[in-house]
């Protein structure tokens, strides 16, 4: 790990990384390159399988990458150990997924306020905290409840006041509207509008042209490239 | 340990499967169950035993007339050798035999008779020295002493049976006569039936009194002798039997000629086989204790695999390896030891059950775990527990977040 002063949230430079299936090498990204600078909101976007997961992935120190180099928030991310990786997500990143992927047994608060729980902040300041989001994110009545008991839209947001908890300065987002119809969605992306103005960084997956247009730049890939170079 | 918000953790996801932890638990309380009810009962087993020899000294040694099986100076085998009294003054002189005695039989049982009641018992004469070898242990009254020796005194130690016979259990038979064969002797101690072959059905008398009233024979059934502190039997016996042979005239080894009990190799013999007993309880209990961990270890892979989702989901969002590991160690470890905790309360309750019910028998009695076992069971849970624990909580850190996650 080393510490580099660029001055940017996310900078990638020819960055690649391959599957290997049995013999076979499938290459999956093929030398991405982009920054994103400290408060942007970046959509990546691209057809399945054009390598916009992986690189998500990679960005959230969930996988490891082969060539080139990622650095983020002034540290090179080059081959972690698990414990440091963990550390870094749980300092630094907020995840939002398509599937919300709450724990069904925990309650609202709780799923909030397990990520604090792994930086050991006291319980009382935990529930504080969480409960405090979950009102900002309307849910003021919904504290208690169990995943099951709410609609996705709600469920996305619980996702969300669980990824701003421990207020990263990043959040990723997978498809975080995959799941929700129209109408929700729009007051999902209105959320991720706030976080924005607030100064946190945003990178989010989508295919929905709609939710691209919200953010200040879009990153295409196809094929494991970025094919609009122009921007980053 | 304390760490409140772990035990909130362990609860929560215990509570996710309350059947499959109930079975998981229940493997391990009847492991620890059987190992404590084995050592108890072993304790038992162990002590039932040793109470065989509560009555006689340990350090003993009873030497019978034999028949001899070889030739010896032209005398052919098949002789019986009878013991008399000379034996003893000459075995006494032999450094190393602390105390001994003779005991006498008289061949035919004799009428004892008190007011209108009469009853035929066995008459036995003892040494003063019997008293410290084989320890008659009395209800009541005193055992025979030199005096009563010295002066040939007609006393007498009797059993329940012939308090029971004679006086219809309804007077102190202390102190008061009884007739034995027409003769009174007085009763000066009731010696109390301690084990089951043990007959209460006998009269022992001083073995002086014995041979001026009824029998002058200088032959006698048993020489009964202990073994002064720092001496063994095996450094005693080749002289001891070379000086019998040479005054009965037989060959020293002739091993038909005597029979020889030695008391303190019995219960050698005895204490070895308790210990392989013993030895055999605990693997058999830590064997079953072993299949419970097992069970444990296997549930918990299992819980582990379906859990998958959770723990990617508990990774990305900032959870070390370390703190898997331990989440599921915790987990394991929180079964193992409530359900062994539970087990051994149990088993401990069995034990206490049968102890107070006073299940007794010639092998059996007063069955114990003592704290030693206990806490051994408890140290050797938290390490199974650990065991266990340890695969399954190694397969979880294992896991990758992103393979977690889009396992649908």
């Amino acid at each position: 790990m080393r510490l580099i002063h660029d001055n940017k949230m996310i900078t990638v430079r020819n960055l690649t990384k391959s599957y290997h299936v049995g013999p076979i090498t499938v290459p999956v990204l093929k030398g991405i390159d982009f920054s994103v600078e400290y408060g942007e909101f970046v959509a990546i976007m691209g057809p399945s399988g054009s390598g916009k997961s992986t690189l998500l992935n990679v960005l959230g120190i969930l996988d490891r990458y082969d060539e080139g180099e990622y650095i983020l928030n002034g540290t090179l991310i080059k081959p972690l150990s698990e414990t440091e990786a963990a550390y870094f997500r749980s300092r630094l990143i907020g995840f939002v997924f398509q599937s919300f992927n709450l724990l069904p047994f925990k309650s609202a608060i709780d799923n909030v306020s397990m990520p604090l729980y792994y930086q050991k902040v006291p319980r009382r300041q935990r529930d504080e905290k969480a409960r405090r989001l979950l009102e900002r994110m309307g849910l003021a009545d919904r504290i208690h409840h169990l995943p099951t008991e709410m609609s996705g839209g709600q469920r996305q947001r619980v996702a969300i006041a669980r990824a701003l908890v421990n207020e990263p300065p990043l959040i990723l987002a997978d498809e975080p509207t995959g799941n929700l119809d129209s109408e929700t969605s729009e007051d999902v992306m209105k959320i991720f509008s706030e976080i924005n103005a607030e100064g946190r960084t945003l990178v989010v997956i989508t295919h929905d042209e709609h939710i691209a247009a919200r953010a200040r730049r879009v990153i295409r890939l196809q094929d494991g490239r970025i094919t609009n170079r122009n921007l980053g | 340990m304390f760490d409140f918000d772990r035990w909130a953790e362990i609860g929560q996801s215990l509570k996710q499967h309350k059947l499959r932890t109930a079975l998981t638990a229940f493997g391990v309380s009847w492991g620890i169950f059987m190992l404590i009810l084995l050592l108890g009962m072993g304790k038992g087993l162990e002590r039932g035993t040793m109470a065989l020899y509560q009555d006689t000294a340990t350090n003993s040694v009873w030497i019978n007339g034999g028949k001899t099986s070889q030739d010896y100076k032209g005398l052919t085998p098949g002789r019986l050798v009878n013991l008399d009294i000379e034996d003893i003054a000459m075995l006494a002189r032999l450094p190393g035999i602390d105390l001994i005695g003779p005991t006498k039989l008289v061949n035919k049982a004799y009428n004892m008779q008190y007011g209108q009641n009469i009853g035929s018992f066995q008459i036995y004469g003892i040494g003063a020295a019997n008293a410290g070898i084989q320890k008659l242990s009395l209800q009541g009254g005193r055992q025979i002493n030199e005096l009563d020796e010295r002066e040939s005194r007609k006393v007498a130690v009797v059993g329940t049976r012939v308090v029971e016979v004679l006086m219809k259990n309804r007077i102190d038979p202390l102190g008061s006569s009884i007739l034995v064969g027409g003769i009174p002797f007085t009763v000066i101690g009731v010696y109390k039936k301690a084990l089951e072959e043990q007959s209460p059905n006998r009269v022992y008398i001083p073995y002086a009194t014995l041979r001026n009233v009824f029998d002058s024979s200088p032959y006698i059934n048993q020489i009964a002798l202990t073994i002064a502190p720092g001496h063994t039997w095996a450094s005693i016996r080749p002289e001891a039997v070379k000086l019998l042979a040479q005054r009965h005239r037989f060959d020293a080894q002739d091993s038909a000629a005597l029979e020889i009990y030695d008391i303190s190799a019995e219960v050698k013999k005895l204490q070895s086989l308790m210990t392989g007993i013993r030895l055999f309880m605990v693997i058999v209990g830590v064997g079953t204790l072993l299949a419970g961990c097992v069970g444990v270890s296997n549930t918990m892979l299992v819980t582990v695999k379906e859990r998958t989702r959770e723990f990617g989901i508990r990774k990305a969002i900032g959870a070390s390896p370390s703190s898997i590991l331990f989440m599921v160690l915790h987990e394991t470890l929180a079964i193992t030891l409530v359900a062994g905790y539970l087990g051994l309360l149990a088993g401990v309750g069995v034990i206490e059950l049968v102890r107070g019910v006073g299940i007794e028998s010639d092998y059996f009695r007063d069955p114990q775990i003592d704290l030693p076992i206990a806490l051994g069971a408890i140290a050797v849970l938290s390490v199974a527990g650990l065991i266990a624990g340890y695969l399954p909580a190694r397969q979880a850190v294992r896991i990758s977040p992103i393979e977690a996650l889009r396992h649908e």
